[in-house]
């Protein structure tokens, strides 16, 4: 009912669509007077299909080398695939439509009601020039700087029932730990306790001499809502070693006080460098 | 066949690509400093999440604009405008598509004659009043006072909303000309059905399914720009204003719900996985502000506010600005008041 009365409204030319008043130009000249432009429109088709292609290849290839672990949560990698298969089919039907004769027509029209101009192009290639032509690589201290290192894991209270409760198997990770530490206000409890964690190195300004943070990124969904969390780290170690650097640290948990607060610390019985691990960012 | 042997080129390419990029990543002049670096990182990141999501939601919309027709819609919406917009704030239990997915999807509602409040309704409310982003936010709160305000206000600010569009029903005034003009030729889009409608009727359905992903491909590029553009601006906002700045006024009741709103604005993160976001503000901000940003930040943000602007006049985005903003306000510092939890 609805439909039929708009169109009617529409068609009637009350609203001056015909006439061009609301900006838009009358099509029918371009349906009966123009001869097809066929190279300009092939081009066109060309092009999407060329950029369809290219995402699809873009998005494969940070699956393929495993750098997908360094934009997004890996429980969304599924969907990555889902998105190059599509990706696929579309760049198979703008192709079919290059070489198909039959519907010469319709193609004219639908190529020209979604004319692509330069600057789309320029602003859909930008992602597939960055993805292929920079070199991939996560987040890292440079990017603490911004967000502020976070004392304490995120969503202990809020999403209690579902994240707190996690058994954990192996040896506690940066995000485990702080788990614990926000489960008991006295920093002191936990001092003994044997530590093995993996993280980059984090030097900021006000540490001491002495003290880095083993810290990684915790990322929920995609790099935006990346948080860093970081272990205090008090070594003789700690000036030789430069932000980034993958480390593995092994020791026991004291107490120590950073920017006016108490918190645990390791006591390093080892500090070694390791390589960046296959997935540099904690899944909470 | 086809599908196949074009499959097996992309893998092939990519392959290629593969062994390429280690070369290619020698070359010293693209070791960029590391403020663009995180910036390409970021940037990346928010692409790489958001594209399948887009793909899904213009794959849906080719598939109505070739599967549905107007008719279909006219008998589905009630004929009373108030329970048609009831209807369009629920029909994302039908239709899952997140923020990113839900613009082209109402373009082409709208293109098949549905009414304006509806299709308001709808996109307001279809990104959160949906399976699969009930599905992750009862994973991220459990079912406790987040997710039924999360749900509850969703409804009442979308329907509310729609319902305020119900004082302007001429779609000449509300939607873009160029929307405008493709509902002129029956919502085929382009025409093609006023011409052609005698070879329609006898398409076959491998033919039918081709239009159909012919018109998703033309759409990903009409909303990939903003998607695109979105991506550029909130990666910019994130990389070079420091977060710790919006998080030092996190605890007052006002403050934080402002916070976090221009935090949700800013940030563009789809809908589908914002409750695990909003998990991370929990111990900073408060309960008030927390569901603001997961009733407010899914209608609105950078990226869907420049596709708005591909469908609907630039008023009336201003319009769905401001009223979910201020609803989404409302609604936070209301509950900090009186229902602190």
């Amino acid at each position: 009912m609805v439909g039929a009365k708009t169109r009617q409204r529409v068609e009637s030319g009350e609203c001056g669509v015909r006439s061009g008043e609301c900006g838009v130009r009358s099509l029918e000249p371009q349906i009966h007077n123009r001869k097809p432009k066929s190279l300009n429109l092939r081009s066109q088709t060309f092009l999407k299909a060329g950029l369809l292609a290219g995402l699809a290849l873009m998005l494969y290839s940070k699956f393929s080398n495993g750098t997908l672990a360094f934009y997004i949560n890996q429980r969304f990698a599924w969907l990555v695939v889902v998105g190059v298969l599509i990706l696929a089919v579309l760049t198979l039907t703008m192709a079919y439509r290059l070489v198909e004769q039959r519907i010469a027509l319709e193609q004219e029209m639908t190529t020209r009601a979604h004319r692509i101009s330069w600057p789309a192009v320029i602003l859909i290639s930008i992602p597939i020039a960055m993805g292929v032509l920079i070199p991939a690589r996560p987040l890292g201290a440079s990017a603490i700087a911004g967000r502020g290192i976070g004392l304490s894991a995120p969503g202990n209270a809020g999403g209690a029932a579902v994240v707190a409760q996690r058994a954990v198997v192996g040896p506690k990770n940066i995000l485990d730990w702080l788990r614990e530490f926000s489960r008991q206000a006295d920093p002191a409890a936990f001092a003994g306790q044997t530590v093995d964690v993996i993280g980059f190195v984090y030097r900021d300004p006000r540490n001491t001499d002495n003290q880095f943070w083993v810290s990684r990124f915790i990322v929920s969904c995609c790099v935006a809502d990346a948080t860093a969390i970081g272990l205090l780290v008090e070594s003789e170690q700690a000036s030789a070693l430069t932000n980034d650097s993958w480390v593995r640290v092994t020791g026991r948990l004291g107490v120590s006080a950073f920017a006016g607060e108490r918190l645990p610390v390791i006591v390093p019985d080892t500090i070694e460098l390791t390589e960046q691990p296959e997935h540099p960012y904690l899944y909470p | 066949m086809t599908l196949i042997v074009s499959l097996l080129v992309i893998v092939l390419g990519a392959i290629v690509l593969d062994n390429l990029l280690p070369a290619l990543s020698l070359m010293p002049a693209l070791a960029l400093p590391d403020l663009a670096q995180n910036y390409v990182t970021v940037f990346l990141g928010i692409f790489i999440e958001a594209a399948p999501f887009l793909l899904l939601g213009v794959v849906v919309s080719g598939l109505i604009a070739v599967f549905v027709t107007a008719d279909d819609i006219a008998r589905f919406v009630p004929r009373n405008k108030m329970l048609a917009t009831v209807m369009g704030a629920l029909m994302g239990l039908i239709f899952p598509v997140c923020e990113c997915g839900v613009v082209p999807v109402v373009r082409r509602l709208y293109q098949k004659g549905f009414p304006i409040s509806a299709g308001v309704a709808f996109l307001l409310g279809g990104p959160v009043l949906n399976p699969i982003v009930i599905a992750s936010t009862y994973a991220a709160f459990g079912i406790g006072p987040v997710f039924w305000s999360r749900i509850g206000f969703t409804f009442l600010i979308a329907v509310g909303v729609g319902l305020v569009f119900l004082a302007q029903p001429n779609v000449v005034k509300v939607l873009r000309p160029l929307t405008v003009a493709s509902m002129a030729a029956g919502g085929a889009d382009h025409g093609v059905d006023l011409i052609s409608v005698s070879e329609i009727q006898v398409e076959t359905f491998a033919r039918k399914l081709q239009r159909a992903f012919g018109v998703a491909a033309d759409e990903f590029f009409d909303m990939g720009r903003y998607l695109i553009a979105g991506a550029l601006i909130a990666t910019t906002l994130q990389t070079f204003v420091p977060q710790t700045a919006l998080a030092a006024i996190g605890s007052g009741p006002a403050t934080s719900v402002l916070a976090l709103s221009a935090l949700a604005f800013v940030l563009s993160v789809c809908s589908t996985v914002d409750a695990f976001l909003a998990l991370s503000f929990v111990n900073t901000f408060t309960s008030g502000a927390i569901v603001s940003f997961l009733v407010f930040g899914p209608m609105v943000d950078i990226k869907s506010t420049l596709m708005f602007l591909g469908v609907f006049r630039r008023r009336v985005v201003a319009y769905l600005i401001v009223l979910s903003l201020l609803s989404g306000l409302a609604i936070g510092i209301f509950i900090n008041f009186n229902l602190a939890w």
